[in-house]
């Protein structure tokens, strides 16, 4: 099956930068693709491609297996919303909506009848005639949407939707968005910053830094099986924990031993021995009172509360771990005992950033 | 900030005030020498606009004898004044208006970049930066019987064409107008431009990916978004060319006969070359009155953008 | 913004430029072309385009009183053109009276302005007040204001147009400098006071070297404008003092016109201050023009 949007080694350089560099991607029919990643990692620039509005330096963007790299914008037939939304200010919000099937001369029955259908999915029925540069952030957020959907485009881009809006109107909108997009069917590449966004609404998220894709995949796969270090460190919330270890050979196995001198034995595996990272989730580590076997103490320096747990800032000699409890557990300066799964660590090269993948390791999958 | 004047604590920390508060002291220039060029003379014009006073005659201004409201009287009925008036009108109509729209299609070639976009923008804004004698004198020179417009027209119809524009009463206008409108349009150019740059340029993009045709965006979009600059532009050129007179002066003098006369040419005349000067300041009475309340009636626009 | 032209398109758009450009510099190009053209060229049929032999004759009869006077002797009984001296004194005069009304007018401006925009002096619509002497017709005024100079001794004097042109290109100055002050926030004016400054200080030492381009721009605006400045010269002055406009003016009527190469010269050099300073400040001359209601 052809997918719908299809970017093959697309690159784009702007003066001494390169924005986008050798960008493989591709977006299923009906799929919702986040493209997830900080500020100035390529991700708004790739959008614009996408859309029309800055050409590819080299590489090809398909659309349902058609190269418009040279089409304009206007005939690319894929719907935007801008950051800003870019409500027509000038417009009231149904000369707004209809502005889409106007200008492909959509019969004025037809039109009054679309309008208000969309005016009533998204709440809009009540300011249709209100002028575009009145509105507040959620009203044009919905215009801009609306307006784009009324002509129902194959293809959806939203470049950071939410990011105007504060916490409770982003959690209402991730659902109804998803709604809308399960029930029209579209094909949606949502671009943002926030991976909580992306992890929530995505199929597949493909994340990006500096202008290069460094993984695509469910939001499962992202969590679970991150194939970097910056992966590993963007998802998650509280992020994940990063500790120098030293991995050397230790009769048939491997050992990694951290700063504190504790060794854990991962198994088989053919990794070259020296220095490397250890990855572990918050959530990963078990937390005691009590000294348990194989534990190791530490000294809660921070206690962070985020309503239902807490998070523990531990000290574990030179490095603090952030391991999440239930409220009340453990209160500043008191003394925990961590209990690390080999099962659940990455281990991480030092040069590349790469994660090891599970195999190598040796460590039980 | 305060509005109240700054007050200066003298040694025991009592305020002492100064004669004068500090800041009405920093307009009183400003506002001394506006009042004293424009105060003075309005006053000067009310009294003379009730005489018939002409300097030749000997009897010094103030003593001259008021006729009351007869100067307006001959005013409405002085076929030279009101066919001045409707020609000044014309002008500016016209004018404008061509301005205003040769100023939108230029800046609509200035929307995208290449290479020598920067020094296209430096020559086309070229007229404005001309001293408007010195404009009206090129204009005059090339408007000649035998310039190099006449010669241009003569190549192109194919036979000597030696028609004297200055010196036809039916035509002569249209040098004046040409020469204001080639001296003025870039600077409505630069306005448009400016309010084009300044537009929110995602609206324009958002309109094309909805498909919408570059005539649709244009009206629909662009258009009403530029309508606050449009109007700021129309209301300050329109003010200036009912001024007019640098190349009426220098291209006609008003003539040939008086088929040429805008207002001010007209009030010239009447004054330094008739020396009715109490006839003319009945006339500028009543210019500075219709022009002063359009102007201030208009210029609510203007306020509201200054907020 | 609209970037998705066609070759064809784009290619007629730059046509369409270049046929404006030429336009807009045809008139200047005959001007400076005539200026070098000789003698007997000038009423030649058909016109000279670009002359062969280019002369400084021109120019020489503009700015040196021999070659006028030996240019006039010659023309006896052909042109009715009696030089009596050069254009020289027009070029000293005008520079005298636009700088001088320039420094006032700014000064004046820089006053008011700051007083306006740190104070609300007057309130709100106090600003506007000084735009409605943008709104009189000059000839309006220029009437009464004949009187008036004559009766204080001002008329053909250097003062009289200084306060004159002071006055009516107040509003610009008044505006201008207005809108550059507001782009200063008031906190930093606010953060030096806290350190013990008075407010004016504040302002000389802190704001003012902000807005110093600013100023400066709004100098040379005003300067042109001045220097550009046609009725009032004319009227308010007999011969004692001569502005270049009003030679240029003279030039023209007192030989019906056909005083060409001289005219042309005149036209050229005395618009090049006017073109160079445009330039300078061709980023603030919309702001100028629209009094600070539009900026880029």
């Amino acid at each position: 099956m052809t997918p719908r949007l299809e970017l093959r080694g697309v690159d784009k350089r702007f003066g001494g930068v390169q924005a986008v560099a050798g960008l493989d991607l591709a977006l299923a029919a009906g799929e919702f693709l986040s493209l997830l990643g900080p500020s100035g990692c390529g991700k708004s620039t790739t959008l614009a491609m996408i859309a029309g509005f800055e050409r590819a330096d080299a590489g090809d963007i398909l659309v349902d297996g058609a190269v418009v790299n040279a089409v304009s914008p206007r005939r690319r037939r894929i719907g935007l919303v801008f950051q800003d939304y870019a409500v027509f200010s000038r417009l009231t919000v149904r000369a707004n909506l209809s502005f889409g099937l106007e200008a492909r001369r959509v019969r004025r029955a037809e039109r009054r009848r679309a309008v208000a259908a969309m005016a009533e999915t998204l709440g809009l029925t009540d300011i249709l005639d209100h002028r575009g540069h009145g509105l507040n952030m959620s009203e044009m957020q919905r215009v801009a949407l609306g307006r784009v959907l009324i002509v129902e485009p194959e293809l959806l881009l939203l470049d950071e939707p939410m990011s105007n809006l504060d916490a409770a109107m982003r959690a209402d909108l991730r659902g109804e968005l998803k709604q809308i997009q399960r029930r029209l069917g579209q094909s949606v590449l949502y671009v943002t910053h926030d991976q909580v966004e992306a992890m929530s609404m995505s199929d597949r998220i493909a994340v990006m830094n500096a202008g290069a894709l460094l993984q695509v995949g469910s939001p499962e796969d992202i969590y679970h099986r991150p194939n970097s270090r910056f992966v590993a460190e963007f998802i998650g919330d509280p992020p994940i924990n990063v500790v120098p270890c030293d991995l050397r050979r230790d009769g048939a196995g491997l050992v990694a031993t951290t700063a504190r001198h504790v060794n854990l034995a991962l198994g088989q595996g053919d990794i070259a021995p020296g220095p490397h990272w250890l990855a572990v989730r918050p959530h990963d580590i078990a937390v005691t009172r009590e000294v348990g076997a194989g534990t190791m103490p530490g000294v809660v320096r921070f206690v962070e509360n985020i309503g239902a747990e807490h998070v523990l800032h531990v000290a574990y000699g030179e490095d603090l771990l952030r391991v999440v409890v239930a409220p009340g557990f453990a209160a500043l300066d008191d003394t925990v005992h961590l209990a690390l799964d080999p099962a659940r660590m990455h281990l991480i090269e030092r040069d590349s950033d790469r994660v090891v993948p599970r195999d190598a390791a040796g460590t039980a999958p | 900030m305060s509005e109240r004047a700054h007050t200066r604590r003298d040694e025991d920390g009592a305020p002492a005030r100064r004669w004068l508060p500090f800041n009405v002291a920093l307009v009183l220039p400003a506002q001394l020498t506006v009042m004293a060029v424009v105060l003075v003379p309005t006053l000067i014009v009310l009294w003379l606009s009730i005489t018939d006073w002409q300097p030749t005659v000997g009897v010094p201004w103030y003593r001259a004898e008021p006729i009351w409201f007869w100067n307006f009287y001959d005013l409405y009925y002085d076929e030279r004044f009101m066919n001045a008036v409707w020609r000044t009108l014309f002008v500016v109509g016209v004018c404008v208006v061509v301005e205003l729209v040769l100023a939108i299609g230029l800046a609509l070639l200035f929307l995208d970049e290449w290479p020598w976009r920067k020094v296209a923008v430096s020559i086309v804004i070229l007229p404005m930066m001309i001293v408007p004698v010195d404009a009206a004198n090129a204009f005059f020179m090339l408007f000649n019987d035998r310039g190099p417009i006449n010669h241009l027209i003569g190549a192109v119809i194919g036979r000597p064409f030696e028609y004297a524009w200055l010196a036809d009463p039916s035509w002569a206008l249209a040098p004046i107008m040409l020469a204001e409108i080639w001296q003025w349009t870039p600077l409505m150019f630069l306005l448009v431009l400016t309010g084009f740059m300044n537009m929110p340029a995602n609206q324009v993009r958002a309109a094309q990916v909805l498909g919408a045709s570059r005539s649709r965006i244009f009206f629909r979009i662009m258009l009403p978004l530029l309508t606050p600059v449009i109007v700021i532009a129309l209301l300050i050129r329109s003010i200036e060319t009912f001024k007019i007179f640098d190349p009426v002066y220098i291209l006609t003098r008003g003539g040939p006969g008086a088929s040429t006369e805008t207002i001010s040419m007209f009030m010239y005349n009447g004054a330094f070359v008739y020396f009715r000067f109490g006839y003319i300041a009945a006339a500028a009475l009543l210019v500075l009155v219709v022009v002063v309340s359009i102007c201030l009636a208009l210029s609510r626009p203007l306020k509201r953008h200054h907020g | 913004m609209l970037s998705d032209d066609k070759t064809w398109v784009r290619i007629f758009k730059r046509t369409t430029v270049l046929v404006a450009m030429a336009i807009a510099f045809f008139p200047i190009f005959w001007l400076v072309s005539t200026s070098f053209n000789p003698y007997d060229e000038w009423a030649a049929f058909p016109p000279v385009w670009v002359t062969e032999r280019p002369t400084l004759q021109n120019y020489r009869i503009v700015f040196a009183p021999a070659a006028a006077r030996a240019f006039a002797a010659k023309q006896q009984g052909s042109l009715d053109y009696k030089v009596s001296g050069s254009a020289l004194k027009s070029f000293v005069d005008s520079a005298i009276i636009s700088t001088t009304a320039t420094i006032f007018s700014v000064i004046f401006g820089t006053l008011a302005a700051y007083s306006i925009v740190r104070f609300r002096t007057g309130g709100d619509n106090y600003p506007f007040q000084f735009l409605t002497v943008r709104m009189f017709p000059p000839i309006a005024v220029v009437v009464p204001m004949v009187v008036v100079f004559s009766v204080l001794n001002l008329s053909d004097t250097f003062i009289g147009l200084i306060i004159a042109y002071t006055a009516f290109t107040l509003p610009f100055s008044i505006w201008m400098i207005r809108s550059f002050i507001e782009e200063v926030p008031n906190e930093l004016e606010g953060a030096a006071m806290v350190h013990g400054m008075s407010q004016l200080r504040a302002f000389l030492t802190v704001t003012l070297p902000l807005v110093k381009g600013g100023i400066m721009a709004t100098a040379l605006f005003v300067f042109i404008l001045n220097w550009s400045e046609f009725l009032f010269a004319l009227t308010l002055t007999a011969g004692d003092v001569v502005t270049v406009t009003v030679q240029v003016a003279k030039y023209v009527s007192a030989s019906s016109g056909k005083l060409y190469g001289v005219q042309a010269a005149m036209g050229t050099v005395s618009t090049l201050p006017v073109i160079l300073f445009g330039y300078l400040i061709q980023r603030h001359l919309v702001r100028g023009l629209t009094f600070g209601a539009v900026k880029r």
